[in-house]
């Protein structure tokens, strides 16, 4: 969900819908069977060479015990398909550690270390109580195209008839001007827009509209980068 | 390469992501003793921990069971037969179509390259530079489909190539209502900057 508001402040909960790529590839057997991709496990962190060498006595010693056996493998679990994976953390015993101290480590582009900060967990602002606020900012599509990588895009979709109006209205105005609203959050519309906890900050929204008979679209474009070289 | 006008222009694809604009954030754990930690996967059963490398993909059949690579061949979504697609590197890439800023809009960015380009393309940065953009099937080291790549100018004029991919934007009425749900004071005129450092 997102919370909007509109040139008059009138503010609505809407749908964001992820936008992606559609499927363009599919694979089918030779008896014209579709196959899928699955992900399988093919090795743990109990198996791995640090594993082996601490059991072997030195990483010498691991080739002994591939001539002898195959170690590296456990034919129970190996194979299996795999889903709905989590990352944690591991301690150097590789027993998983319940309490990390995080720090951030700021590299500039040239991997010189800046500065060492706790860790700064960014959080979502797209669907908090204070929706974001329609800035009266309009840049012209064709100056953003030049500056902006517009790489994530979140199409906004109506929840009932009401936003139906609500939304199509707004689609009409940025077609009309040829123009993006620049959004951001915060009630200046000026701070980065996150749409979850811990997600990237994007510190440029522009949100797009058109219309096509009694349809429309409305598109949030967000950048993370300038289109400029190094 | 690209031919415009009649004319082969040479250039050099660089890479370009945050990082080597404005640096990137790594970060380091440790424990309580300060020892470091690492990120490993913990699998669906909550206990195996899966090393680095320590997934692959495959291909099953739909009784789901494992199938070569080797006896499968690809199809569009309306399943007809794809012909392979070349490189983009192995014939100069004809920049004949010129896209909207819609045609753009339309697609999701997937990797951007600054293009050096060798003497010989001042006509085609003069039209870069005036806001011409162009289309054309990209595919880095060919296959069963291309990308589609947009020749554009960037800040300074300097000309990019964006890679990038159609979207399922579509537009929408009344009745089709969304089906998927996704998951203080500042000084004067600083409203107006956008900050993209770290």
């Amino acid at each position: 969900m997102i919370h909007l508001a509109n040139a008059k402040g009138r503010d609505a909960e809407v749908n964001a819908e992820a936008v992606v790529t559609p499927v363009r590839v599919r694979w089918i057997d030779d008896e014209g069977r579709p196959a899928s991709l699955v992900q399988v496990l093919r090795g743990t962190i109990d198996r791995d060479v640090s594993a082996l060498a601490s059991r072997a006595g030195s990483l010498a010693g691991v080739a002994e015990l591939l001539i002898d056996g195959d170690p590296e493998i456990d034919v129970e679990t190996y194979g299996s398909f795999i889903d709905h994976t989590s990352r944690v953390y591991v301690g150097p015993d590789k027993r998983v550690a319940h309490r990390a101290a995080e720090v951030e480590v700021v590299k500039l582009p040239d991997g010189t270390v800046k500065e060492k900060r706790p860790r700064q967990v960014t959080l979502g602002n797209m669907s908090a109580e204070t929706p974001l606020r329609w800035s009266g900012k309009f840049l012209p599509k064709a100056e953003v195209v030049h500056k902006f990588v517009l790489a994530v895009k979140t199409q906004i979709i109506h929840v009932n008839g009401l936003t139906y109006d609500f939304l199509y209205a707004m689609a009409e105005e940025l077609e009309q001007k040829n123009a993006f609203l620049r959004v951001g959050a915060g009630p200046r519309a000026n701070q980065p827009l996150v749409f979850h906890r811990g997600g990237t900050p994007y510190p440029a929204g522009f949100l797009e509209g058109r219309t096509q008979g009694d349809k429309y679209q409305l598109v949030l474009h967000l950048s993370n980068q300038e289109l400029k070289a190094p | 390469m690209f031919r415009h006008a009649g004319a082969e222009v040479r250039c050099q694809p660089v890479k370009v992501d945050r990082s080597k604009l404005y640096g990137s954030v790594e970060i380091e754990a440790a424990d309580d003793q300060g020892r470091p930690l690492e990120l490993a996967t913990i699998g669906p059963d909550g206990h195996t921990l899966i090393a680095a490398g320590g997934r692959a993909m495959a291909f099953v059949n739909p009784d789901r069971n494992w199938i070569d690579r080797g006896r499968l061949r690809p199809v569009d979504p309306e399943g007809r037969p794809l012909a392979e697609v070349p490189s983009s590197f192995d014939e100069p890439i004809q920049l004949e179509t010129p896209a909207t800023i819609d045609d753009l809009l339309d697609h999701q960015v997937k990797s951007i390259y600054y293009l050096e380009m060798d003497a010989g393309a001042e006509a085609l940065l003069a039209l870069l530079a005036k806001g011409a953009i162009f289309r054309f099937p990209f595919a880095w080291r060919g296959g069963w489909i291309s990308d589609v790549g947009f020749l554009l100018a960037g800040q300074d004029d300097r000309p990019f190539l964006l890679v990038a991919q159609p979207t399922t934007l579509h537009f929408v009425g009344l009745d089709q209502a969304a089906s998927v749900v996704e998951e203080e004071a500042v000084e004067p005129g600083a409203e107006e900057e956008i900050n993209f450092g770290l």
